[in-house]
């Protein structure tokens, strides 16, 4: 402090404030939907009051406010500056206390002949605490929001000539095993087009049963709907990716952990399917008039109840020993170390060649479901037409490193627009298939008769919203099928063939 | 982004007394709130202990195209900053006077700072000129402090005439009962006077040592006695302000 003080020069002097003591909890969402918004969001308790900290990733000042309890979503955030640059983003996900530790935060000044304060920076100790509270090596750091001020370069030339700026979220995070950005929910993983078929496969199965891996804890403890979104998908992929690539790896080992990937495809997909009815149902709130709204309650209860049933049931089959074996196969799949002698034909040829031939099959397939069909098509025919774009979708995004961004993202747009169409559909044949199970029991127990008015509005909504879906299909399947983007799968994708 | 501009036409009547306080108010309930200081003595900027100095002076402040954001300095207050005054402002008026649309030039710099801050309170000196205009122009609201007694009650009919002759959008006028002596017979009396007209402020802040004290704590009232009378009183006018305004 001294020797920042003799570095102030004339007429100016440094002063230290009172050191505030501080325990501090970080939060972000498991794929760090804050931290990736620009910021970083901390909890710090003093003498039983907390505060909630923005600190933005750029420089500048933190923004803070009050808190009664820690926010556990984006709803809860208070209403302001926060919620409104976090809410949005975080979506469903919930807040999860990703690193705790201990703060002593002091404040210094650089104050003028008239006592007023030029500049403030702030000399930081911490200290993180791992998963059993145990403290981890303190850090001192000093926080300069603002660089560029006469004490921020006095404190860097005068009392930390050579220290690192500490990133908190990183220093509390890292003590509990996670680095900020460490999940996506969007993974990449770069494929190189000459790589052989059963490398790069491997590569993405391994990358899958890792995404699967990391979910497991967060599906088990329920802390949100999207560790079970994000398991799924990975499940989904997989399987697909491995139903359509045939002849890389030999049948003998890829039959049985295609089995397994099924089996977690339907012990997952009951609670899954509920959290999606439940998000819906909430949106069906603003469609109801006022009076009728209120027959949803029983509904939901009823369907909370069931997805408290199903996610128990999911968890237990988590931990059972055919899922580690089922992990086991997966991951032992995806290590092989190279076994050409027993894999199959198409092992060693480059994967572009071998990608170009599965999205072009796929691309085949889809057009010839789909050209058949009249306007007002059957719902069975749009759910098989459904499985089919997923597929090709599936097939374009996990080999988008091979072919020219360009033209790729300009058909993976055309067919996300047909898939937004066929998936809405499907959603509502499924709600209208889950309401109509729910009424009965309902009936059954005697429920209110606003609920039933309930149902029968939303049935109504989405019996219209089935039929207008319905009579729009033609014309986007036109898009998608049309000779110009006809030509531009066969040139990105026929070129290496 | 909301603007409230502290303003009338009498000096001494705890404009810059509310503006420290209220805008420290608005920054503890979680609103990123700036303070400007545009009366050239910068009291509000010695109450917050901030040097009422401005790089550049008046022309920075009102020059287009300069970066007014990189003018604004952090206080020791969370979500409080401040632009502090500046000894040239004493001519802020020939300053605008040289520009073109002098009107509307300070809402103009001021609106380049709206992704930063959700309030902005602009402290001025007692006046009537192109300044006053100015902040007119500027602000959505303007908080009118009004010490009860009958020749206040005269200034503030003046100020309503004033804000009706400004042709272009007028701000919500919002009078509060400031510097209250509840032990002197005239306050009481004219405080029930002035609450009969249904656009003041509920709240009236209390006359208090407290407040005089600020320029020895240089510190909001809040900041150093939250439980004091005044401090809460200064608290439930912003609550007040913040509802009449819908932030
Ligand atoms: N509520 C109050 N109680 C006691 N003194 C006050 C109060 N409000 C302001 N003062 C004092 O009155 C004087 C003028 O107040 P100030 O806020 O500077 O008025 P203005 O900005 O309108 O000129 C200052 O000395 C200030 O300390
Ligand atoms: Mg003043």
């Amino acid at each position: 402090m001294e020797a920042l003080d003799r570095a102030a020069g004339a007429g100016r002097s440094v002063r230290s404030g009172p050191p505030q003591r501080l325990a501090v909890t970080a939060l972000d969402s498991f794929d760090w939907r804050v931290w990736r918004n620009g910021g970083r969001l901390f909890v710090e308790e003093s003498r039983g009051r907390a505060t909630l900290r923005w600190f933005p990733r750029n420089a500048g000042a933190p923004y803070a406010v009050s808190v009664t309890a820690t926010p556990a979503r984006g709803a809860d955030l208070p209403s302001g500056f926060l919620r409104e640059r976090l809410a949005g983003a975080l979506e469903v996900r919930a807040l999860l206390p990703l690193g705790r530790g201990r703060l002593i935060r002091t404040p210094v000044e650089l104050l003028d002949a008239d006592g007023a304060c030029v500049e403030r920076v702030f000399f930081e100790l911490w200290e993180p605490l791992d998963e059993r509270a145990r403290a981890v090596a303190a850090t001192a750091s000093w926080r300069l929001d603002h660089p560029g001020g006469p004490l921020t370069g006095i404190v860097k030339r005068v009392a930390a000539p050579k220290s690192e700026t500490v990133e908190p979220l990183a220093l509390l995070t890292a003590a509990r095993g996670r680095t900020p950005g460490d999940y996506s929910s969007k993974p990449r993983i770069r494929l190189h087009p000459g790589e052989p078929a059963a490398t790069a496969l491997r590569r993405i199965l391994g990358h899958m049963v890792e995404v699967v891996e990391r979910n497991v804890p967060g599906v088990i403890a329920d802390l949100d709907p999207e560790f079970l979104h994000d398991l799924r998908v990975a499940v989904r992929r997989t399987r697909s990716l491995l139903g359509q690539v045939r002849g890389v790896f030999p049948e003998r080992r890829l039959a049985p952990l295609v089995r397994e990937l099924r089996w977690l495809g339907s012990i997952t997909g009951p609670c899954r399917d509920l959290d999606i009815f439940l998000l819906d149902l909430g949106s069906y709130r603003s469609i109801l008039p006022e009076e009728t709204a209120a027959g949803l309650e029983e509904i939901v209860q009823l369907a909370v109840h069931d997805r408290r049933l199903a996610q128990r049931r999911l968890a237990r089959s988590l931990a059972t020993r055919r899922f580690a074996a089922a992990m086991e196969r997966w991951r032992s799949l995806a290590a092989a170390e190279d076994d050409t002698g027993t894999s199959g034909p198409r092992a060693l040829r480059p994967i572009r060649r071998v990608g170009g031939e599965r999205i072009l099959r796929a691309h085949r397939r889809l057009l010839r479901h789909g050209l058949g069909l009249a306007d007002d098509p059957p719902a069975q025919a749009l759910h098989r037409l459904r499985i089919d774009a997923k597929k090709l979708r599936y097939l374009l995004e996990l080999f988008a490193d091979l072919y020219p961004r360009k033209p790729l993202n300009r058909l993976i747009g055309e067919l996300k627009t047909l898939q937004d169409l066929l998936g809405e559909h499907n959603d509502v044949a499924v709600q209208k298939q889950r309401l109509a199970g729910l009424a009965g029991r309902l009936e059954e127990a005697d429920a209110a008769a606003v609920t039933f008015v309930a149902i029968g509005r939303i049935e109504e909504v989405l019996e219209r919203r089935g039929e207008e879906l319905r009579h729009g299909f033609a014309k986007r399947f036109e898009r998608f099928a049309s000779g110009e983007s006809r030509r531009a799968y066969a040139r990105l994708f026929g070129g290496a063939g | 982004m909301k603007t409230v501009g502290i303003w009338t036409i009498k000096g001494g009547v705890g404009k810059t007394a509310a503006a420290v306080n209220v805008a420290h108010a608005a920054a503890l309930s979680g609103v990123r709130t700036l303070l400007v200081d545009l009366d050239p003595q910068g009291a509000a900027s010695f109450y917050l202990r901030i040097p009422a100095r401005l790089k550049g002076g008046a022309r920075s402040l009102l020059r287009r195209g300069g970066d007014l954001g990189a003018l604004v300095r952090p206080t020791e207050f969370d979500n409080l900053a401040i632009l502090p005054a500046d000894f040239s402002y004493r001519h802020l008026d020939l300053e605008l006077e040289r520009r073109k649309k002098p009107g509307r030039r300070l809402a103009d710099r001021l609106a380049t700072l709206s992704e930063r801050f959700d309030l902005v309170l602009l402290d001025c000196a007692p006046s009537v000129s192109l300044v006053s205009e100015a902040v007119l122009r500027a602000s959505d609201a303007l908080l009118v402090p009004v010490i009860p007694s009958t020749l206040s009650m005269r200034t503030l009919d003046q100020v309503r005439s004033f804000v009706a002759s400004q042709t272009r959008r007028q701000p919500l006028l919002l009078p509060f009962l400031s510097m209250v002596d509840r032990r002197k017979r005239l306050h009481r009396e004219t405080t029930g006077a002035c609450l009969a007209d249904s656009s003041f402020l509920r709240t009236t802040i209390p006359f208090a040592s407290v407040v005089e004290r600020m320029g020895l704590t240089r510190a909001p009232v809040a900041a150093t006695l939250p439980s004091q009378p005044a401090a809460k009183a200064f608290a439930a006018l912003w609550h007040e302000i913040r509802e009449r305004l819908g932030v």
